[in-house]
């Protein structure tokens, strides 16, 4: 019952086999090879596995891969290569704001979403905790990760 | 190990950037989940539907006729040897008797996952439901309705004695008691449990998300009778364990399966199968009385404490002892009656959670400073203030405390932000009350054993092996190196990490129990000081001075007072490869522990306490009167964890593990419904923090005055304070606030709508002491 199907990730085009009910989630990582989405609840709630489709972070735990046909998907490893994604990833480091890392991933993927929507330095603290409210993040108390996307939000790109 | 030599350090107490944090930021880092191995299997288990039940049969052969199903094991395909931390009382399988709503019954091994869970579905099982006993006082004085086939369901029973309590309180000024329920919390790491078992010649390998691989390995080289050399256990990047995963977890369900198939295996649970089956923070009861005199010093105390087991004891047993232990709070109390008691119930086993038994103690022991000024008409401050413990002093058992408290120091820090906050305006429109609080607290750093092994090479680089697991903290991947680094006179990027298991290096206890700065790190130091003794020979021998008389800085050997006499280390362990032998050596530790004194302990899992740190925090809440909520606008952290090898690292866990504490205290609450089934165990309906709860501003601060005489550069261990104060400073604040505080929690808006309803039937606030004798603090049996 699979069906073959063109997904573009990070800009490449993977030509994968996937079921009907293949999420994209999976797709990234056992198909692509891309493991930085990471699994937290497979519900939706903590946006673990966010990634953006079109620029538009999403759940990727919630999605069939056969609906984003057509469609560009971006994961941490590609956004994190360079340009907006690897300030994000740096200003990340500069302000501890990764302890075991596995929030990390889907949390860079919201902070690219927000600062792709937003004018370098527009995002209000209230921008961000609205971004950022579906990832959770069980180490660093969130004020790191507050602090890095602030200052990420006022770099030049 | 002494403080004292140099407070010039080149790397240690400077601000350390996490060495892994890129690798993890980008994605590239692999967790469990993310390695599968060259035909590997997926493992998907069969749980038990109800709390009690007799199993009558399983039948596995709808499952086991699925294509794509390679293997179905139950009890009776695996040994019967029972495995635990402490008590030996948990099978494989549920055999003969299910004791908890989640327990593993079979296990379903597949070459596709969505083929795993199908046949997983089809597995029949067949129980006899029986009443199961799920609250913890019933448990408690049961004797029908036993968990276990045992006559009680108390499993753990410890009590310190010290003095004569009952003649202090028959002629104490006042006594005062206190007594608190506290709730279910889980560690809801964002990694779920994961691990996957594969053959190795002699053995088996896993790669498992585990704070304790040595300890994971001991027990499975006993479960399945192979000597422990033929066990790998590799930790690759830990999502998260707050002492979620201390314990076997699955590896004995995934060992069973890559024995029976000759195949690796892997099991990842779901989010839903992590929180019924994992272990949290245990609910309890806390019963606390204190005699005093008129001045607020407590004179003895009598405390009982009951900790909800679940339905295995992983690591309660030592738990119960370990709150045991806190039961006199940061304070000087000479004479004591402490019970502490692990009772079984047809629940989720709990076990260590970050701080493990901490926050309802500290919650305990403050509300009752707080009464006890309450009843006497004193300030708290002033009654913590004449209590406090301190160097010459003896601790719960009798032990000398050799260190100075600083909790005095800890707690002036928070007054002065406490009095700064009251002072500052309320934004108008603002119609929410504040109430201001604070909570004290010691705790220890724990000891247990650590190797390490330091290698320099022909190059001048060095090579740190350590058994210890990176749990996302940075104390293994940068503040070891670090120390590395500093005895070595290298540059940190000159110091490589060789570390994640039990192959590559020697033996380490664990990330756990605030221990790895300080028992690893001492492990460690101790290598690097004896690398360091060997280039100080081998260049005494070049350099023809006395070893005594060289210092290794900046790459270098150089002959103290005189720098421009020296060679570079690089050429020294050179030589020393030719002349004397490869640099290499390794360090062992393990606390000791100053014996105890006039003390009568019985049952207990430890004697005493390991080093101890001292705490004060301090909040401003904002109470809507109309919902209960109860939002943390301010906070301070001020902790003594004697010198702060990476202030980065520091403020990290503090910031965090006040997250945590606050979730704790207000919304987090692991609900256990009569049948024993987790009614929340989701991300959605089980509350954490997000970014959108967090106050603004969390104000860390380190007293350094006061350097650890046995730890590493003088520090101690820091990862789990932080999260065992928030509940009692938000407590304080709610008193502070209402007059009068929850005696249960969590303190959610529920909770806090209660007591404002209750408090009319309080006595208010500087009400005459009761002279009454208290009643013995016992809960049932
Ligand atoms: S894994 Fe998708 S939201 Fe948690
Ligand atoms: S760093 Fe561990 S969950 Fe965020």
């Amino acid at each position: 019952m699979t069906a073959r199907m063109t997904l573009r990730v990070n800009g490449s085009d993977h030509d994968i086999a996937v079921a009907p009910d293949t999420l994209l989630l999976d797709a990234l990582r056992y198909e692509c090879g891309l493991t930085g989405a990471k699994l937290g609840c497979g519900t939706g709630d903590c946006g673990a596995c966010t990634v953006t489709v079109d620029g538009e972070a999403v759940n990727s735990c919630l999605m069939y891969v056969l609906e984003c046909e057509g469609h560009s998907v971006e994961t941490v490893e590609g956004v994190t290569a360079g340009g907006i994604g690897a300030i994000v990833a740096e200003e990340f480091v500069k302000a501890d704001a990764v302890q075991c890392g596995f929030c990390s991933p889907g949390i860079i993927m919201s902070t690219c979403a927000l600062l792709a929507r937003t004018e370098p330095g527009a995002a209000t603290d209230e921008d961000i905790k609205e971004a950022l409210a579906g990832n959770l993040c069980r180490c660093t108390g969130y004020l790191p990760i507050l602090d890095a996307v602030r200052r990420a939000s006022g770099a030049p790109r | 190990m002494s403080a004292e030599e140099s407070d010039q350090y080149l790397n240690v107490g400077t601000r350390l950037i996490r060495r892994d944090a890129a690798e993890r930021l980008t994605g590239h880092t692999a967790y469990t989940e993310d390695i599968r191995l060259p035909g590997m299997l997926y493992g998907v288990l069969v749980q038990s539907p109800v709390a009690a039940g007799r199993l009558r049969r399983i039948d596995v052969d709808r499952a086991a006729a699925l294509d794509g199903v390679v293997k179905v094991l139950t009890a009776e395909d695996v040994t019967d040897r029972r495995y635990g931390n402490y008590v030996k009382d948990q099978p494989i399988f549920a055999r003969d008797r299910v004791r908890f709503v989640g327990e593993p019954v079979a296990l379903v091994a597949a070459t596709s996952l969505a083929v795993a869970r199908r046949a997983a579905g089809l597995v029949e099982v067949d129980i006899e439901a029986t009443t199961p006993v799920v609250d913890l006082r019933e448990a408690l004085t049961s004797t029908e309705v036993l968990v276990h086939d045992r006559d009680t369901n108390v499993i753990e029973d410890v009590h310190i004695s010290r003095g004569d309590v009952d003649a202090v309180f028959h002629t104490a000024h006042a006594v005062v008691h206190t007594e608190i329920e506290s709730h279910r919390a889980h560690q809801a790491y964002l990694e779920p449990r994961a691990v996957t078992a594969a053959p190795a010649p002699g053995g088996f390998s896993l790669i498992m998300s585990t704070q304790q691989p040595f300890g994971v390995r001991a027990q499975l080289a006993e479960l399945f009778d192979l000597p422990t050399g033929a066990i790998e256990v590799r930790v690759p990047a830990i999502g998260g364990g707050f002492g979620g995963k201390l314990h076997l977890l699955f590896a004995p369900q995934a060992t069973a399966m890559t024995l029976a198939t000759g195949r690796p295996v892997q099991i990842v649970c779901s989010r839903a199968e992590d929180m019924a089956t994992g272990n949290p923070r245990e609910n309890s009861i806390v019963r606390m009385s204190s005699a005093v005199d008129e001045s607020g010093r407590i004179l003895a105390r009598r405390c009982d404490v009951v900790l909800d087991a679940g339905a295995y004891a992983m690591d309660t047993p030592v738990l119960t002892s370990m709150a045991a232990f806190y039961a006199t709070g940061p304070y000087r109390i000479d004479t004591l009656d402490i019970r502490g008691r692990a009772v079984y119930t047809n629940t989720c086993p709990t076990g260590s959670f970050r701080g493990p038994s901490g926050p309802q103690m500290v919650y305990a022991a403050e509300a009752q400073i707080e009464d006890i000024a309450q009843q006497l008409g004193l300030d708290p401050a002033e009654v913590r203030r004449r209590n406090f413990i301190g160097e010459g002093d003896r601790g719960p058992t009798g032990e000398l405390i050799t260190l100075r408290g600083t909790t005095e120091e800890c707690m002036r820090v928070v007054e002065s932000r406490l009095q700064r906050w009251r002072q500052a305006d309320v934004a108008p429109g603002d119609h929410r009350r504040r109430g201001y609080g604070l909570a004290c607290a010691w705790w220890s750093t724990l000891g247990t054993p650590s190797a390490a092994a330091v290698e320099l090479h022909e190059d001048g680089t060095a090579t740190l092996s350590s058994g210890g697991t990176e749990i996302g903290t940075g104390a293994i991947s940068t503040a070891l190196p670090s120390m590395v680094a500093e005895e070595l006179g290298l540059r940190l990027d000159r110091v490589i990490l060789k570390s994640g298991g039990t192959r590559d290096s020697p033996y380490d206890s664990g990330s756990r129990g605030s221990r790895t700065m300080f028992a690893t790190g001492n492990a460690t130091v101790l290598a690097a000081r004896a690398v360091a003794e060997q280039i100080r020979n081998e260049a005494s021998r070049l350099l023809e001075v006395d070893p005594a008389d060289l210092v290794l800085r900046e790459g270098r050997v150089e002959v103290k007072g005189a720098p421009e006499t020296g060679m570079t280390i690089a050429e020294v362990s050179a030589s020393a490869h030719l002349h004397s032998g490869p640099v290499v050596a390794t360090g062992r530790y393990r606390a000791e522990l100053a014996p105890v004194e006039g003390s009568d302990l019985q049952g207990a899992r430890f004697l005493r306490l390991g080093e101890p740190t001292f705490h004060c925090h301090g909040v401003e809440i904002a109470l809507d009167e109309e919902t209960g909520r109860v939002d943390v606008l301010n906070f301070v952290a001020v902790h003594d964890v004697g010198r702060v090898v990476n202030p980065v690292g520091a403020r990290g866990q503090v910031e965090g593990g006040v997250v945590q504490g606050i979730g704790y205290a207000l919304t987090e609450n692991l609900r256990t419904n009569d049948a024993g089934v987790i009614v929340n165990g989701n991300l959605h309906d089980y509350r954490l923090p997000t970014i959108a709860d967090v106050p603004p501003n969390i104000e860390t601060v380190f007293i350094e005055t006061n350097h650890s005489h046995t730890g590493p550069f003088g520090a101690k261990g820091l990862g789990e304070p932080p999260v065992i104060l928030p509940a009692a400073a938000i407590g304080s604040a709610l008193r502070d606030l209402l007059g009068v505080q929850p005696y249960h929690l969590p303190l959610d808006a529920d909770r806090v709508v209660l007591t404002m309803a209750e408090r009319g039937s309080r006595p208010a606030p500087g009400s005459p002491p009761s002279t009454a004798r208290p009643p013995k603090p016992e809960v049932g049996g």
